[in-house]
């Protein structure tokens, strides 16, 4: 394996440098006292300068929604909260590689948008891996790897995947609940993705038909 | 049995600059053998809220009640089996070296016989789908099996409550169906189901009611279609109920459905006219 070219067993410095990892439970990444040590957290390894590292921290603070907890001792912090701290000592440290681990699991409908959002954002200049379970976070991606049982069974993209029943039951992936409505209804699923698009659909049907009679 | 938390006020930290008023004035009942769904945004009570439900939590003031009685009268061991709860990543707390060991802690503490302890056991493991890994190591399995064996160790006390917070935030699909089922399986068994969750398409399958929390407040109980469709324009309804209010004008003869089979149902009653 290697990332950016070096090797993790002999060079993990200049790869931790490059690749930042988000767990799948928020707790597991929290390590420091209080909130604001924890966004830092990443960036004393990196050796940025004081200044510097203060400006990142709170522009990552904010950047999660949540400014005036930079105090608050991290274990103190609701699911959502702690999932959102993680996150952005991963911002703040802005490496190359972005490996996330379900990230939005503990997040509201808001709250997943947002990081939807800086992700998409981030894409311009970052490398994104982001592993899921929740495939309608998936259909920006530019590729999606299928895993199962330790083995890569799959590399393709979205639009492909989402219309690949077999694919998709082999695996015990399960669509989103508007790409499966739109199946059931005959219609693309690969198209339709929000509830606004299936519902223009459905009435578009429904028009045709009472045209017909 | 019947679980009611009347005009409930907790303070984390009270006096003190980071003080937080998590709950002002929280009241809500869980009535026998149903399954409550409670839902709102990050931070806005939803774990404080259940964890008053075992009196894990104690109110600053207002009142828990089971079948009428004053909570803080009943033994807390009494309480805390009658209520079993599930926390947000109970894996974390897995600890002992084999999943049959872990299991077996809890009623094992309540002094119940070994045969009996074994009984539980095995039909708790299996209730989760999780009976083949009895001998495992707990830390060896995967995520989703870790789920399975933290909920079996909280059903293994014989609740009459069983409240999950979060239970399927981060699980594969397989395991989350099996989930869901389970809590199908355990109304039916007059088990009452708390279930706390931020997938409200899940909500929507098998909730019979909705408690809508926000900022401590209790901002909509009721029906999931009264609650869902009273506030679908606010990020607080499931995919179903987003696509039947996008029909708009065509909504009215479409009805509220909120599960996904009967969405589906009417979604084609209305294309085909
Ligand atoms: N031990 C604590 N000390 C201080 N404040 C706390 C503590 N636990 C929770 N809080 C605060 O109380 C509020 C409610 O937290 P709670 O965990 O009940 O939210 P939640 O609805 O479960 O959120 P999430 O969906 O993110 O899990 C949050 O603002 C949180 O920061
Ligand atoms: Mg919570």
């Amino acid at each position: 394996m290697r990332v950016a070219g070096y090797d993790p067993a002999t060079e993990p410095y200049e790869v931790r440098k490059r690749l930042g990892i988000l767990f799948q439970n928020p707790e597991n990444g929290l390590v420091a006292p209080f909130v604001e040590d924890d966004v830092a957290f990443g960036l004393e390894n990196l050796g940025v300068d004081r200044e510097e590292m203060r400006a990142r921290v709170a522009e990552a603070i904010e950047a999660v929604g949540l400014s005036g907890y930079e105090r608050r001792e991290p274990h103190t912090l609701s699911g959502g909260e702690k999932q959102r701290v993680a996150l952005a000592g991963l911002l703040a440290a802005g490496p190359e590689i972005l490996a996330l681990d379900e990230p939005t699991s503990m997040l509201d409908a808001a709250g997943r948008r947002e990081v939807l959002g800086r992700l998409q954002a981030l894409r311009a200049t970052r490398t994104i891996l982001h592993a899921t379970h929740h495939l309608e976070e998936l259909v920006d991606a530019d590729r999606i790897l299928v895993l199962n049982g330790g083995n890569l069974v799959s590399d393709v993209t979205p639009a492909r995947l989402f219309s690949d029943a077999e694919l998709l039951r082999e695996n015990r992936l399960v669509l989103p609940t508007v790409q499966r409505l739109a199946l059931e209804l005959g219609l693309s699923p690969a198209e339709l993705r929000t509830p606004e698009r299936l519902a223009r659909a459905v009435l578009a049907r429904a028009a045709r038909g009472a045209g017909a009679r | 049995m019947r679980l009611e938390l009347r005009d409930v006020f907790h303070v984390y930290a009270p006096g003190t600059p980071f003080e937080v008023e998590a709950l002002r004035g929280v009241s809500v009942a869980v009535e026998p053998g149903e399954v409550l769904g409670i839902v709102g945004g990050t931070g806005s009570g939803k774990s404080t809220l259940v964890q008053h439900m075992n009196l894990l939590l104690t109110p600053a003031s207002g009142e828990v009640l089971v079948d009428g009685v004053d909570a803080r009268t009943v033994e807390r061991g009494e309480l805390r089996r009658r209520v079993g709860l599930v926390f947000q990543f109970p894996e974390a707390a897995l600890f002992a070296p084999t999943v049959e060991e872990d299991v077996a802690f809890a009623p094992r503490r309540l002094g119940l016989d070994g045969g009996e302890v074994r009984t539980r056991v095995r039909d708790s493991l299996e209730a989760l789908g999780a009976g083949h890994l009895a001998g495992r190591s707990p830390f060896a399995l995967s995520g989703g099996e870790k789920r399975r064996v933290a909920v079996a160790g909280v059903l293994a006390m014989g609740p009459e409550v069983l409240v999950l917070d979060e239970p399927t935030a981060g699980l594969d699909p397989a395991t989350r169906g099996d989930l869901l089922a389970l809590i199908l399986g355990l109304k039916a068994a007059g088990i009452s189901v708390v279930l706390v969750s931020h997938d409200l398409d899940e909500v929507a399958e098998v909730a019979d009611r909705v408690c809508a929390i926000e900022r401590g407040v209790v901002r909509a109980v009721g029906t999931p279609a009264e609650v869902f469709y009273g506030a679908a324009e606010e990020d607080l309804a499931p995919a179903t109920v987003q696509t039947v209010v996008a029909l708009g004008e065509a909504q009215r003869g479409v009805g509220r459905p909120v599960r996904f089979r009967e969405t589906l149902a009417a979604l084609e009653a209305l294309a085909e006219g």
